[in-house]
């Protein structure tokens, strides 16, 4: 390839379109989607950095420059840390709930030879389907009195609870229907994972004395599907710091907050309260603490699970 | 009664499509030393393998002695793999049975095998470096399970104190395999040539009484190929081992080997010494598979009690075959020689020639459709020219017939009746 490439060829004389000429083309064939990353994601991202610095409200005439007022406002909101400290707990029972789960699901169907794609469709239909239409549904398997889960824990002679007003069991019991809800994505890609892994690695293991499929599992199958976990980790982690559908349709962040997550506090007082500014303070905040997270957990588990 | 069997089995292995009987019920009799036979560390009495709807293995005989390099060579899918995994324990036969150290082996563990097998892909764990690799062996069977947990070194002094006398080992074991000096890397960071040391390393580590290779070599390139093949012939040497090689390579398998097992189709064709393989060939898959070039092959007919006819000349032989068999006569490429004068020869032109440095490949055409390789030194056929006609022989001697199914006619005995 470099050979040919240094050969200089017959027909190559100066080029035929002036220097400028090529510059003027090149700008101009990629000026779409310049355009498009400004229009659709630059600007927005600027006037919500600038609206964060101003008091205005949605529809209001005027509005007037108060500089990191509504970052100070955010710091001192007592509301604000409930919801910050709800999604944390949400997003630590979330993350390692999806992952442990989809990879369990994903051993056993790995473990099928036959009908693998059918219960791999099944199990992926939380992924696909709307999660406020969901929601709904969860709402009436939960309710206290005719809810189906109260009702097979009454026949399994266990006690029910009103799942959605209790404050201590809301959080949780939103986590196990967001696990529920992303554990078919994470099992798609462990499946991916575990069909990459050679299968010599396996007898290699044997041959060195791990005779048992537990001993295996910790040599070979573990470390082998570490970079899709820690992909599957980053997409939940940010997925449940995002959560906000569930919440909306079945809670609105109660009883009395104990449901209160980062999401829905936004949209309550962007939306809700049209306290458009202190929405945007919100958001930058919001969106900068994913992004570090998301940063730090990458550069952190990089390391360990990547071994080129 | 034992020793004549054990003779039997010996030299019929080249037989092995027809087992001897019922040899299994004195096989551990036969094995033992007392009776001053060489020791087998490996028997296999009719092993097949069965998939679904195709044999992989059938009827596998074979016996290999205490220190022996074995090479199991054929073409892709022939079943030598399924062979090798078979007697790694990494897979079971669908019938036959095994022995390693005198111990019925069907259905152990490859653990409990004493057996360390290569892998093609060299099967090295990325995520632990050369030195975890090499330990994992020692510490899969030295260490309990809750020791070899992370940390585990700090809290208990048995796991520390393990963990101490493998790292020794593994000092040693790869101070001589020349790798010492990458033990802290990780397989990705090594080249094709160190990763096959790691994973020798890692086989060697245990001492195992069967060393196992499956295709070691065939992911290295043409010269490192040549190199660690010294390397693996000085090794046997060191360790003094039971090796079990298994390769497509047929030079490997003859340079390498003390025996080489010929596979096609799941069964071996002949087993036997390099030069018996190259000399005196028991199968005509066995004749083209060994040498390089290719022997060369005439189709042939038995015209006459005493006279076989190639080439539409007669080749006196002392074969008995009725009349009209018909057969292959296969000549080696070093016994067709370029006749000068009027010495009594057959015509050619010459095709192509290949300088090899200390040989030349000639390929000639005979008849106007059979084409021939010969060997023989630039000397003798200097000033030789594409195109040019000559005059070749045949040496008759050197001829070797096979029937219509491939076997051999010898000298001196019927021929199967066609």
């Amino acid at each position: 390839m470099t050979a040919v490439a240094s050969i200089p060829l017959a027909h190559d004389p100066a080029p035929s379109v002036p220097q400028s000429r090529a510059a003027l083309l090149s700008y101009g064939l990629t000026a779409p989607a310049l355009i498009g990353v400004f229009v659709l994601i630059l600007l927005p991202a600027a006037s919500v950095l600038g609206l964060a610095l101003t008091d205005w409200q949605f529809g209001a005439k005027r509005l007037s420059f108060i500089g990191v007022a509504n970052f100070r406002k955010l710091w001192a909101d007592p509301v604000f840390w409930k919801a910050a400290a709800n999604t944390a707990l949400y997003a630590a029972i979330v993350i390692p709930g999806t992952i442990m789960l989809g990879l369990a699901v994903s051993l056993l169907i790995h473990a099928r030879s036959s009908f693998k794609s059918v219960y791999q469709a099944i199990h992926f239909i939380p992924v696909m389907a709307t999660m406020a239409a969901m929601a709904i549904v969860w709402e009436s398997m939960l309710h206290p009195t005719i809810g189906l889960v109260n009702h097979l824990l009454s026949m399994a002679g266990l006690g029910g609870r009103n799942w959605l007003r209790d404050p201590a069991m809301v959080l949780p019991t939103l986590a196990v229907i967001g696990i529920w809800q992303q554990f078919g994505f994470a099992m798609v890609l462990f499946m991916s994972g575990l069909q990459s892994i050679p299968k010599e690695l396996y007898e290699a293991a044997r041959a060195d004395g791990a005779a048992s499929a537990f001993d295996r599992f910790f040599i070979v199958t573990l470390p082998m599907l570490g970079p899709v976990a820690l992909f599957i980790a980053v997409v939940t982690a940010i997925r449940s710091l995002q959560v906000f559908d569930t919440v909306q349709v079945l809670t609105q962040g109660g009883p009395n907050g104990a449901s209160e997550v980062l999401l829905h506090r936004l949209y309550v007082e962007a939306f809700g309260f049209l306290r458009t500014g202190y929405g945007a303070a919100f958001t930058v905040v919001f969106t900068a603490a994913v992004a570090i997270l998301t940063v730090l957990q990458t550069r952190t588990l990089d390391r360990r699970v990547h071994y080129a | 009664m034992l020793a004549p069997n054990a003779v039997l089995l010996e030299r019929d292995a080249s037989f092995a499509a027809h087992p001897q009987g019922d040899s299994t019920a004195d096989h551990a009799a036969q094995n033992g030393a007392a009776d001053g036979k060489p020791r087998h560390t490996i028997s296999l009495r009719r092993i097949t393998r069965k998939y679904q709807e195709s044999v992989a293995l059938d009827g596998i005989d074979l016996d290999v002695r205490e220190g022996e390099f074995l090479a199991i060579v054929g073409p892709s899918g022939c079943g030598k793999s399924t062979l090798l995994k078979i007697i790694a324990g990494l897979d079971d036969p669908t019938a036959g049975e095994l022995w390693i150290n005198g111990r019925p082996s069907i259905g152990l563990e490859p653990r409990a095998r004493d057996i360390a097998m290569v892998f093609q892909t060299y099967a090295l764990y990325p995520h632990m470096t050369a030195a975890q690799n090499i330990a994992l062996p020692l510490r899969m069977r030295r260490m309990r399970r809750w020791q070899r947990l992370p940390g585990m070194a700090l809290l208990s002094s048995g796991a520390r104190k393990g963990l101490a006398e493998i790292k020794t080992e593994v000092s040693a074991i790869a101070g001589s395999l020349g790798i010492a000096h990458l033990l802290h890397r990780k397989p990705s960071q090594l080249s094709g040539g160190q990763r096959q040391r790691v994973a020798v390393a890692r086989a060697m580590i245990r001492r195992p009484a069967v060393f196992l290779m499956d295709e070691p070599l065939s992911n290295l390139d043409a010269k490192l190929r040549v190199e660690m093949r010294r390397e693996i012939a000085s090794l046997h040497r060191r360790l003094g081992i039971t090796f079990v090689y298994v390769t497509h390579d047929q030079s490997e398998a003859m340079t390498l080997a003390d025996r080489v097992a010929v596979m096609a189709n799941g069964e071996f064709l002949q087993v036997a010494a390099p030069r018996e393989l190259y000399a005196d060939p028991a199968h005509l898959e066995v004749a083209r598979f060994v040498g390089t070039p290719t022997i060369n092959c005439l189709p042939a007919e038995v015209t006459a009690p005493g006279t076989i006819d190639v080439l539409g000349t007669s080749v006196p032989c002392s074969l008995i075959a009725p009349t009209g068999t018909p057969a292959t006569a296969c000549i080696r490429p070093e016994h067709i020689l370029v006749v000068r004068g009027a010495e009594h020869g057959v015509d050619a032109s010459v095709i192509s020639i290949e300088d090899h440095g200390a040989d030349l490949y000639v390929r000639v055409l005979v008849a106007r459709e059979h084409e021939l390789t010969l060997r023989a030194s630039p000397a003798d056929l200097a000033g030789l020219r594409n195109g040019q006609a000559v005059r070749i022989r045949l040496t008759p001697e050197n001829f070797l017939f096979f029937d219509a199914e491939g076997r051999r006619i010898r000298a001196g005995r019927r021929a199967a009746a066609a």
